[in-house]
């Protein structure tokens, strides 16, 4: 009999939620699946975003050795911003590495789709629903149950009602999808990615933290759908088979947003030309560092940048200084920073120097953004939710019970996992 | 006078003047059809003897077509023809299928750097124009670039008339673009009255033809039945498809910009 | 093919520059199928109201990446002709970009924001166009959406307008009222000011002229360079005005001397006659005069003006002063040669037109200066109005460019 691998991620969902939503009852058939699994908190990637962390999930890479930074990153010699793509990924995702047929379904950053033994269809941030399908002949099936690529989150910005429309949709086209799917071919991993948790957990936290909430029942019908298919898994699978869920990071409520750039502009680290509009391209020699979002910071070095000024000798300087002034900072007599971290501690591999010099983890409710246009260090926006680094989730439910699993594994430990089960 | 006369003119004007200012200079030489319309010009310019190298830098990746049409018309045409490879990052096997970050700044980038200072070269001549891409809107007929071969494109020095740039300080070295002025469907209408051969990439075969040649790896050819200079001009009129959309990845940023805004990811 | 007029807009920043020329894209249908099709897509997808606002934003973004490709020089046409857009920095930082940009250009459009009305910027591009000569201008009074259309409003703005370009001697061909963001009166014709009965935007681009050409002036040959190709000794340079002609007697400055021309040299090209204006040609003399680069051929009849001093007007582009002590270089065609600034007489605030001083020492950055030129041995000059390419120049310091000038009265000796 193969053994085959079912993987249900749930982008964003933090370990707490999980055990939370679980012993409220609004999850029955995750309190069934944990009764026979393991359940671990999980390390997310640094930064704590989904294109980095699922990067390292599907390959087992640090961002060093897969090549993706963020969401944005630097065109070379230049400061013009570029968007890596699934082109861009330098290590190949677990299912072109073995010949193990597989059914992947919108695992971010992997658009657009290539081929592979299996289908795949890519997630966010996927533009063309043509360039995010293999085989294409699934496109008119897709486009026939009114698949979304992605929520639209733009209408959160409008009407949180229309939103709540457009994430049901989705989520509903998705679960659609994974129906037809099941049967359609004889796979022995099938990946399925639920990103709309994510995008509820950023506009709709404060509705999840308050019971009194006008979409407090909205925000529990999406994970209620969920646990719906995970119900509809279980009954579906042999004794055989392996089920694992996973997040790729986790959430916690957005006290308030922490602007990087605007912080070194004050301090003196970032300049441009007076006149000219905040803006990278507009920077001038003057520059010591400059960050990128969420809070990746690059120092303006002549060998590296077009009006880099730092020369290698006085890069470390530089460091120093920024280190000073992140671990001083705070605001409301709290201290901003949790952490402040070097390329080199974290990071190893063959593109360790196109990588952010210092990458920075914020405390408890504090989000970093780069933003160069803020007014003032501190913001609010729409956002009541922020990603968290420490507390993504793991749940293992192994046919065979003999993988040993770290006790806080970390997203890069993932395909070893899987390896595992299916040797 | 007509426009592309007036073009014409205008382009031998400017190749004399960069060879008058510089002495030592060369030509960079793609292959694609607006450097080789511009080697038509320099050719023209100094009535068939060309008093400076042309230069091809090599990736190793380029079309098998392009490498017999280079030696072709070298011969025909008398050039002193300097091919330039960047070694080293070949046998690193720098290459787009392994480090595609890396790849045009080692193998274009680097080797033309390698050539200029070997050569000490004070301009050197580019089938540039302005139309085909973004920054290159920006551009000047004389664009100085610094010793590290870094464009300052905020501070370049104001171009009146046809007062172009001075000579180069020693560190630096000058771009002259004599084609900036030129539009992807003059090139061809001027390839055509002056039968200028041209690579066979460009016309199509199995309905596809190639709009801009650049290494056979990163370039897509495009939707096309026209096969001949005529059908291009005419495919040209009623283009429906900008030129570089076979390499271009611009058009989605838009999209995916907005798309990470609205999570607040940018 | 059809001609190809240049023209560039400028004005103050944010008076509408940017939406003036989407608008022009846009209502031409100038930009390419997939580009609006991708437009109307993404503004669809975007929930933008519009495809034009959307393309704003595109316009706006480039801008922000620097990627301005629809921004610095673009080209649209009409039934009747192509035109190439130059877009000025409205911003003062830019002047330099500016005066770049104008000397490309034809014709001028001078934008101003009706509810704004003239600001800093707006005279000093229209001082900086009227020392450039321009003489074909049209001003445009934008955003008139904001002012509700009013006719009232529209004809104060003209009057400032009017009064200010009537002090530097610039009659504006136009004055038209538009609101480039809804599209009043830039290709369509609005509905919202009937009270308006001249000429909307795009006919008036459509009546004027490309710059008039100078065929009919005796000849100008400034020599470029010379080369030998076998036994020949070839002149190349470009007709600045006139034609040449084989056999003609021509005269050679400074030298004075006097020969015929032999052939006129174009390479594949056999047994030319004659080249006129704008022509890089070449030439062989039947005598064997000694020519090289910074002589001027002329006809032998009206041969242009021989002198070592004259005044001008000369605007400071670069951040370092200029001080009257100071060598500087002149290049005027291809003649260059070293020279001293005699006297500033005037040194005038490029903005207010206020003269700040007479008989100054020093020019200051984006200062114009009435001054008194004298070069180190006599070049052949002509004033700016009779022959352009010998009445304008460029004055350069240690290799770079620091200003331009035009020549505006000579002293005969």
């Amino acid at each position: 009999m193969k053994k085959r691998v079912i993987i249900i991620g749930l982008d964003g969902v933090p370990y707490e939620l999980i055990r939370d939503l679980s012993e409220k009852g609004i999850m029955p058939n995750v309190t069934k699946l944990l009764s026979r699994s393991s359940f671990r908190k999980m390390r997310s990637s640094i930064p704590e975003v989904s294109c980095v962390a699922w990067s390292s999930i599907i390959t087992g890479k640090n961002p060093a050795e897969h090549g993706i930074f963020g969401f944005t990153d630097l065109c070379a010699n230049s400061y013009k911003l570029r968007f890596p793509d699934f082109n861009d990924l330098k290590s190949r995702p677990f299912w072109e590495n073995s010949l193990v047929k597989s059914v992947v379904i919108n695992v971010p950053s992997t658009y657009p789709a290539r081929p592979m033994n299996g289908i795949h269809i890519s997630g966010f941030v996927s533009i063309e629903i043509k360039k995010s399908v293999y085989p294409s002949t699934l496109v008119p099936v897709l486009e026939s149950i009114d698949y979304r690529l992605d929520v639209d989150s733009d209408k959160a910005h409008k009407s949180m009602d229309l939103f709540l429309e457009d994430l049901e949709k989705a989520l509903g086209a998705r679960i659609k999808t994974y129906e037809y799917l099941w049967d359609k071919i004889d796979w022995e991993i099938f990946m399925l990615v639920f990103t709309e948790t994510d995008r509820l957990m950023h506009f709709l936290w404060n509705a999840y933290l308050d019971t009194e909430h006008k979409y407090h029942q909205d925000f529990l019908k999406c994970f209620k759908k969920i646990d719906n298919v995970i119900g509809d898994i279980l009954s579906k699978i042999k004794e055989s088979d392996s089920l694992i869920m996973l997040s790729d990071h986790g959430f916690e409520k957005l006290e308030c947003d922490v602007y990087i750039n605007w912080l070194l502009k004050e301090n003196t680290f970032l300049d441009w030309t007076v006149g000219e509009e905040a803006g990278l391209e507009n920077i001038n020699s003057s520059t010591k560092a400059f960050a990128l979002d969420p809070a990746r910071i690059y120092v303006n070095t002549n060998v590296r940048f077009p009006r880099g000024s730092i020369k290698d000798w006085d890069k470390d300087k530089v460091l120093r200084d920024l280190e000073s002034l992140f671990t001083g900072l705070t605001i409301n007599g709290r201290k901003v920073i949790k952490s402040i971290c070097r390329k080199e501690q974290i990071y190893s591999g063959p593109y360790l120097e196109v990588g952010p010099d210092l990458i920075l983890l914020g405390n408890t409710g504090f989000n970093l953004r780069a933003s160069l246009q803020s007014q003032g260090i501190t913001g609010k926006g729409i956002f009541t939710g922020k990603h968290t680094q420490d507390n993504g989730f793991l749940i293992l439910a192994d046919a065979g019970g003999e993988i040993n699993i770290p006790e806080y594994p970390s997203v890069c430990d993932f395909t070893s996992i899987i390896n595992g089960l299916n040797n | 006078m007509e426009q592309l006369e007036k073009l014409e003119n205008q382009s031998i004007f400017i190749i004399r003047e960069a060879y008058r200012q510089f002495r030592s200079v060369a030509m960079l030489w793609s292959i694609g059809k607006d450097s080789t319309a511009l080697l038509w010009l320099i050719r023209k310019a100094f009535y068939g003897r060309i008093p400076f190298p042309i230069m091809h830098l090599d990736t190793t990746y380029k079309f098998k077509e392009i490498y017999e049409f280079r030696d072709k018309y070298a011969k025909e045409w008398g050039l002193d023809l300097l091919v330039y490879k960047n070694e080293k990052a070949i046998e690193d096997e720098v290459g787009p299928s392994k480090r595609k970050f890396e790849c045009c700044t080692e193998l274009k980038t680097n080797a033309l750097k390698e050539a200029i200072l070997k050569n000490k070269f004070k301009a050197i001549y580019l089938g540039i124009r302005r139309d085909e891409h973004g920054i290159r809107a920006k551009e000047r007929f004389f664009s100085p670039r610094d010793e590290d071969f870094e464009w300052n494109y905020k501070e370049q020095p104001p171009e009146l008339w046809d007062q172009f740039k001075s000579k180069a300080k020693n560190e630096e070295h000058i771009r002259v673009h004599p084609l900036l002025g030129w539009r992807e469907l003059d090139i061809w209408e001027y390839i055509k009255k002056e039968n200028i051969p041209i690579a066979g990439l460009y016309f199509a075969k199995d309905g596809k033809r190639y709009r801009s040649i650049g290494c056979q790896t990163c370039c897509e050819p495009v939707d096309s039945s026209a096969d001949t200079i005529d059908k291009i001009i005419e495919e040209l009129k009623t283009t429906t498809v900008s030129e570089r959309s076979g390499r271009a990845q611009d058009k989605e940023s838009a999209y995916t910009m907005q798309k990470l805004r609205s999570l607040g990811y940018m | 093919m059809n001609s190809q007029l240049k023209f560039i807009i400028v004005g103050s920043v944010d008076h509408g520059k940017s939406t003036l020329i989407g608008r022009l894209l846009f209502d031409t249908h100038s930009i390419s199928a997939d580009k609006v099709d991708e437009m109307l897509k993404t503004a669809k997808k975007l929930g933008r109201s519009t495809a034009f606002a959307y393309l704003l934003d595109h316009l706006e973004e480039e801008r922000r990446q620097e990627v301005t490709i629809d921004t610095t020089q673009v080209f649209f046409k009409t039934d009747k002709r192509e035109y190439m857009i130059i877009d000025a920095p409205g911003h003062v930082e830019f002047v330099k970009n500016m005066v770049t940009g104008a000397t490309q250009a034809e014709v001028a459009i001078l934008i101003i924001d009706a509810e704004e009305g003239i600001k800093e910027q707006t005279r000093r591009h229209a001082y900086l166009l009227s020392l450039l000569g321009f003489n074909q201008i049209i001003v445009v009074i934008n955003k008139m959406d904001l002012v509700g259309f009013k006719q009232d409003r529209f004809l104060e703005v003209q009057k400032e307008a009017d009064a200010f370009l009537g002090f530097l001697n610039i009659k504006p061909l136009f004055y038209i009222p538009i609101s480039a963001a809804e599209g009043d009166n830039v290709v369509e014709k609005s509905k919202k000011m009937s009270w308006y009965k001249g000429k909307i935007f795009l006919e008036s681009l459509e009546v004027l002229k490309e710059r008039k050409s100078l065929e009919d002036k005796p000849l100008i040959f400034p020599v470029q360079d010379v080369y030998r190709i076998d036994d020949k000794r070839i002149v190349v340079g470009r007709i600045a005005a006139g034609s040449i002609n084989r056999d003609e007697e021509i005269k050679i400055l400074p030298s004075g001397q006097l020969t015929k021309l032999k052939s006129i040299e174009k390479f594949g090209q056999d047994n030319v006659k004659s080249s006129s204006v704008g022509e890089s040609v070449g030439i062989t003399t039947c005598d064997p005069v000694f020519l090289d680069r910074g002589d001027v051929i002329s006809s032998s009849k009206y041969p242009p003006h021989i002198t070592d001093t004259f005044t001008a007007d000369i605007f400071w582009l670069v951040k370092e002063d200029f001080n009257k002590t100071e060598r500087l270089t002149l290049r005027c065609a291809t003649q260059e040669i070293a020279c001293e600034i005699q006297s500033i007489r005037e040194r005038i605030d490029s903005s207010t037109l206020r003269v700040i001083e007479e008989n100054a020492d020093v020019l200051k950055y984006i200062e114009v200066g009435r001054v008194q030129i004298k070069t180190k041995k006599p070049i052949i000059v002509e004033c700016f109005n009779d022959i352009e390419e010998l009445g304008r120049f460029v004055l350069v310091r240690k290799e770079n460019t620091c200003a331009g000038g035009i020549i505006s009265g000579l002293a005969i000796s």
